[in-house]
């Protein structure tokens, strides 16, 4: 969707909170989580963070990004499994009879920066 | 040194959303975010929906598009105040631009305000606006397979508005699969079969509508 204008908003944040823990260091790496149904894609975000961040206290760092997954919990047999995409039934007994829960947030997780 | 801070990047947003939420609630205010693709009906649904509202309760409208005012004149034209919002190519609405909007509206003198966002099934839904809630116009002629594609849109919405449910009889559309899909992603949520252009189904939307109002 609009990962330029997510990562610009990210960069700002970053900022901010750097300044706050009042660190001088080098910032090293950014680690964000992605929920899956955010509507970002990994890869927009990473391409978007290398366009953005060339002349900034962050070109160079690391962008960390972890993809939590899709939960489905069956109303059939009960499993909880992880699933890839929301149109997939339970993993364990194939029913579509199934609720889905993920996160629709993409979180700034931690800023690492040279001591 | 690691700062951990576990914030979402669209807090800026959040905040608006939230003072957004506060000034509604205050106000006594029923915030309507109307989403769905272009061309699903959501102005014609407002059209038809506003006039049986009028007879009870004071409502508004917010217009988001890229350009035009178009779907402002439509709806001020059914006699009720509308503020439109130029994206200029944006393709969502985001809390900022509804709090300016907000500034040209008398809150107090409103009981249900609809915020119809930008036509776009993908980036709308990643922007809290500080509504009460979420109701997605999905039509007929897109297809019955968009809650399965779309999932981020379907999923914590409060109904489903299934327009255009005149072509039923024309297509291969199975309203079950669109049912069976959005009990998935959002259980609570309700679908209401309507059709803006003969009619049918207009009074229950606005019924449904009235009924999310608190009592004051």
């Amino acid at each position: 969707m609009h990962e330029v204008s997510l990562v610009s908003e990210m960069i700002r944040l970053a900022e901010s909170e750097v300044a706050r823990a009042a660190a001088g260091g080098r910032v090293l790496r950014l680690r964000i989580s992605v929920g899956p149904l955010s509507c970002a894609s990994a890869e927009a975000l990473r391409f978007a963070f290398e366009l953005l961040a060339s002349g900034t206290s962050f070109e160079g760092a690391e962008l960390e990004i972890d993809e939590p997954p899709l939960v489905c919990d069956c109303e059939e047999c009960g499993a909880q499994s992880e699933v890839a995409d929301a149109s997939d039934g339970c993993p364990v007994c194939g029913s579509s009879q199934v609720s889905l829960d993920g996160s629709r947030d993409v979180l700034l997780e931690s800023i690492d920066v040279e001591d | 040194m690691q700062i951990v801070l576990a914030k979402r990047i669209l807090h800026a947003n959040d905040r608006i959303a939230q003072d957004n939420r506060g000034k509604f609630d205050a106000a006594g205010v029923l915030a309507v975010n109307v989403l769905g693709s272009p061309g699903a009906g959501k102005t014609a649904l407002l059209e038809a929906i506003l006039p049986i509202l009028g007879e009870r309760c004071r409502a508004a409208v917010i217009e988001g598009d890229l350009a035009t005012s178009r779907d402002a004149e439509r709806i001020e034209a059914v006699g009720v105040p509308c503020v439109q919002i130029n994206t200029d190519g944006g393709c969502h609405l985001d809390a900022g631009m509804v709090a300016s909007a907000m500034d040209a509206l008398d809150l107090a003198a409103l009981d249900v305000l609809f915020i119809e966002n930008v036509g776009n099934l993908v980036c709308t839904a990643g922007f809290d606006l500080g509504e009460s809630l979420r109701i997605v116009v999905l039509s007929v002629a897109e297809g019955d397979d968009k809650v399965e594609k779309y999932p981020p849109m379907f999923s914590g919405v409060d109904a489903v508005f299934l327009n255009k449910i005149d072509l039923l009889p024309h297509t291969d559309f199975d309203p079950e699969r669109v049912q069976e899909n959005l009990r998935r992603l959002s259980p609570e949520a309700s679908i209401l079969r309507v059709s803006a252009r003969t009619g049918e189904g207009v009074g229950a939307c606005a019924e449904w509508i009235l009924g999310r109002r608190k009592p004051s």
